[in-house]
């Protein structure tokens, strides 16, 4: 690939993204979460997490612009601090299954042989369970507590990343510049990590972006069945799980941090969906 | 750019729809609890003569053991207990009467119990209950060489306190045999963990008798899924005549928006497991009737006094000073309880009203007495059943410990195991109510506090000879004013050494759809009694 094709290709990607408004949005959007939850302490004055019961449901108001929580702490506080709950776990879980699952399969479909069949079993047993099922269940054996919660969510999307790793490393392995690689006498660790790993990094880093939703959505989902991180840390799952209790007399108290992981949750897939468009699209064409 | 544009919908589609899901999840609980009602409905229609004579009520929680001497495994768990078998002794309502027992006497010295049985009563399975079928019931609790003994009996701490032996003298006459005399003796013996099972079925079952109970009761066991739903129909021999309903279901449904919406729905009958935020749009409800009594309950934190932090009693004390029980009561249980005082319940005979507020909420005391032991930085988990208001009521407390300097994490526990694991002793605090099963004012020292009870060692690690002492002074003290007298100082003591941290007297609400008849709601958890109840 020249400099100029290189150059070229880039200028299409740019302006394929800038066609692709709704990526734009969604990317711009789940940058927004994350500025937010990042400032926490500096856009709101309030403590997410000291109780002052006295002022509990309160409704919304110049100060408490949602009004407080069933403890009296301020939703727009829990809302910001939680955000960086759920998005540190969701990051931190698809860099464990980015790892653990982007290792077994790159050194799956690069060894091949028996290592290879075991791998592919593993992967198979893995992917016939649901998703949150082996979420549940590994957070289950794991016990509760934010690392424990961010190992449960990566270890379910494992398979995912190990079986598109594996299927990439394959079509790479038979590749002339591999071949010739090996020819040269290259170590073979050396050939996976410098030849094959690079070349197969952006898919999976798509793949990466993607799964930041369901990330996502199985940390709050496994944070509001109360076996991830424990009060009084503020989580959006958490949160829901809190105001269950008001469903009937307060339903906006659910519907808030409801609302937040909906629009982070489609941020983060309009803005995946986009990413997959445009490097789908070089894919394409390079094959 | 079609395909894309479908893919992202789709994508988008996805997104907004997990999410919603996600926002709605407060329903979703109750999924699994309706959903066995719903496959288990059409089998059920055979069995059940009218569409109009079952009742649902909604409990908190079902185990799948319904031996009625092991483990507590929920209120809605004993609710089977209580329509399938019975006891010798009724006090359901507080006061002693006679039930599979016509009379009693009792020798001088107050060792020998003997019971007349009534005749004609047979168990479910045709066995009559006689005897021998007394006798064999409570030997195998009380006797390790017996060849069916039930170790895990929870009997031989809260009802057969004392007991040696228990043996025939007459076809219909049981003698029990005491080392020492018991004022409580006939109260300790009237709960449903006392209730009688059927020997022949417990012999020839194996350990399959545990999950389908046979005793004597007005109702028949029909089927049971753990955390689901259990069932129970109609006895047509029973001896008190055949009960109006046709069939009783209980379902599990931990969750109180669950229960709320149940009710409001029509779905259930009864629920006593309310949120008592909900009790005025219950009665704003022209379809349900509410009723609300002080009951023979009090909530506590339960200290394990073996957990090496907690050994001494100052960090206890400390503990206790911390705690706000006005907001817990307040916030947790929307106004409905009192300020506790020890471990008899306010309606029960010997509540020590002059002990109420014992440990008056105080962080700078707390924080005294913390610095006084030389303790800093102390953290402490607090483990909560994960239903109900638990989890809240330990959010409330570990806000109350942080004030003090005190860091606190909670671990929520399922209820139905909640039982078995704060008996291992593994725990540090743990948040729980406890429910008098009779009107006893000694039930608690001997179920919770006499070092020969196992729960004693693994709930708080409790050894204490000055109370053991006083339990037996005064199960042998015959004049009851002076019995009260001992019991009051039995409290005191607790509360000193602080097994517990005794945080309110709690109410029962019982809210029944309209159509119930002839339903009470009483001080006691378990006495959700169906025999007399009809459906309009």
């Amino acid at each position: 690939m020249s400099a100029q094709q290189a150059s070229s290709s880039r200028r299409t990607r740019g302006r394929l993204l800038r066609r692709n408004k709704l990526a734009v949005l969604g990317a711009a959007l789940a940058l927004l979460v994350l500025v937010l939850g990042l400032l926490a302490p500096w856009v709101t004055p309030y403590d997410p997490i000291e109780l002052d019961t006295p002022h509990r449901l309160e409704p919304p108001s110049p100060a408490h612009l949602l009004g407080t929580d069933p403890f009296g702490r301020d939703i727009v506080a829990r809302l910001l601090f939680g955000s960086r709950t759920t998005l540190l776990v969701a990051v931190a879980a698809v860099a464990v299954a980015l790892l653990a699952g982007g290792g077994l399969g790159l050194v799956a479909g690069f060894v091949g042989g028996r290592v290879e069949r075991l791998a592919v079993m593993l992967i198979d047993v893995l992917l016939s369970f649901p998703l949150l099922l082996l979420a549940i269940l590994v957070a289950y054996i794991l016990g509760p507590g934010i690392i424990n919660l961010a190992l449960a969510v990566g270890v379910a999307q494992v398979p995912t990343f190990a079986r598109l790793a594996r299927a990439l490393t394959l079509s790479m392995r038979e590749r002339d510049f591999v071949t010739a690689a090996n020819a040269l006498g290259a170590p073979p660790a050396r050939v996976m990590l410098r030849h094959v790993l690079p070349n197969i990094a952006a898919p999976l880093g798509v793949q990466a972006t993607s799964t930041l939703a369901l990330a996502i959505l199985s940390a709050t989902s496994l944070n509001f069945l109360g076996l991830g991180v424990q009060p009084p840390t503020p989580d959006w799952g958490a949160m829901v799980a809190e105001s269950k209790r008001y469903i009937f007399d307060r339903p906006e108290l659910s519907l808030y941090p409801g609302a937040a992981i909906l629009l982070t949750v489609l941020a983060l897939n309009l803005a995946g969906d986009g990413l997959l468009d445009v490097l789908g699209r070089r894919d394409r064409r390079a094959v | 750019m079609n395909v894309s544009r479908r893919k992202l919908l789709r994508g988008a589609a996805f997104a907004v729809g997990a999410s919603l899901m996600e926002a709605c999840a407060p329903a979703a609980p109750a999924a699994p609890t309706t959903a066995p009602a719903r496959t288990s409905a059409p089998a059920a229609a055979p069995a059940a003569a009218k569409p109009g004579d079952t009742i649902v009520l909604a409990g908190e929680s079902l185990g799948d053991n319904y031996d009625p001497s092991v483990s507590f495994q929920g209120w809605g768990h004993s609710w089977i207990n209580t329509q399938t078998t019975e006891t010798l002794v009724d006090s359901r309502t507080g006061k002693i009467a006679p039930w599979l027992a016509t009379e009693w006497s009792v020798s001088p010295d107050g060792l020998i119990w003997t019971f007349k049985l009534r005749p004609n009563v047979k168990f479910h399975d045709g066995t009559p209950l006689d005897a021998d079928a007394v006798v064999f019931n409570y030997m195998r609790q009380i006797d390790e060489k017996h060849p069916y003994y039930l170790a895990e009996a929870i009997t031989r701490g809260a009802t057969l306190v004392g007991v040696q032996k228990v043996e025939a003298s007459g076809p219909l006459e049981v003698k029990f045999t005491r080392s020492r005399p018991a004022g409580g003796m006939l109260a300790q013996i009237s709960v449903p963990w006392a209730g009688l099972l059927s020997p022949t079925a417990i012999q020839k079952l194996g350990p399959d008798y545990a999950r389908q109970p046979i005793g004597t009761g007005p109702f028949i066991f029909e089927k049971g899924a753990k955390g689901a739903e259990a069932s129970v129909t109609a006895n047509p021999n029973y001896w008190g005549g055949k009960p109006t309903l046709g069939r009783v279901v209980i379902r599990a449904i931990p969750d109180l928006a669950a229960v709320n919406a149940a009710l409001t729905a029509g779905e259930v009958d009864f629920a006593t497991f309310v949120d008592f935020k909900d009790l005025d749009v219950f009665r704003r409800n022209p379809k349900l009737k509410v009723e609300v009594v002080e009951a023979a309950n009090y909530g506590y934190v339960g200290v394990n006094t073996r957990a090496p932090k907690l050994q001494d009693v100052r960090v206890r004390r400390a503990l206790a000073h911390a705690i706000d029980r006005k907001q817990i009561i307040d916030v947790v249980l929307s106004g409905q309880g009192g300020l506790p005082g020890s471990f008899v319940p306010a309606p029960i005979p010997g509540y020590a009203k002059n002990l109420e507020n014992y440990y008056p909420s105080d962080p700078a005391k707390a924080k005294a007495l913390l610095s006084e032991a030389g303790v800093t930085g102390l953290s402490l988990a607090i483990w909560a059943p994960s239903n109900g208001y638990w989890p809240s009521l330990a959010e409330l407390i570990q806000g109350d410990l942080g004030k003090v300097g005190v860091t606190a994490s909670i671990e929520k526990i399922d209820p139905a195991s909640f039982g078995g694991r704060v008996t291992e002793g593994k725990h540090e605090l743990f948040v729980w109510d406890a429910s008098q099963a009779s009107a006893d004012p000694s039930e608690f020292a001997n179920s919770f506090f006499l070092s020969s009870n196992p729960r004693a060692a693994g709930r708080w690690g409790f050894n204490n000879k000055d109370f053991d002492d006083m339990v037996a002074k005064q199960d042998a003290e015959p004049d009851e004013a002076k019995r009260m007298v001992i019991i009051e100082q039995m409290q005191k003591l607790i509360l000193d050494e602080v097994p517990q941290i005794m945080l309110y007297n709690g109410r029962f609400a019982g809210v029944t759809s309209t159509r119930v008849q002839g339903f009470k709601t009483l001080p006691f958890r378990h006495a959700v009694y169906m025999h007399d109840v009809s459906l309009a």
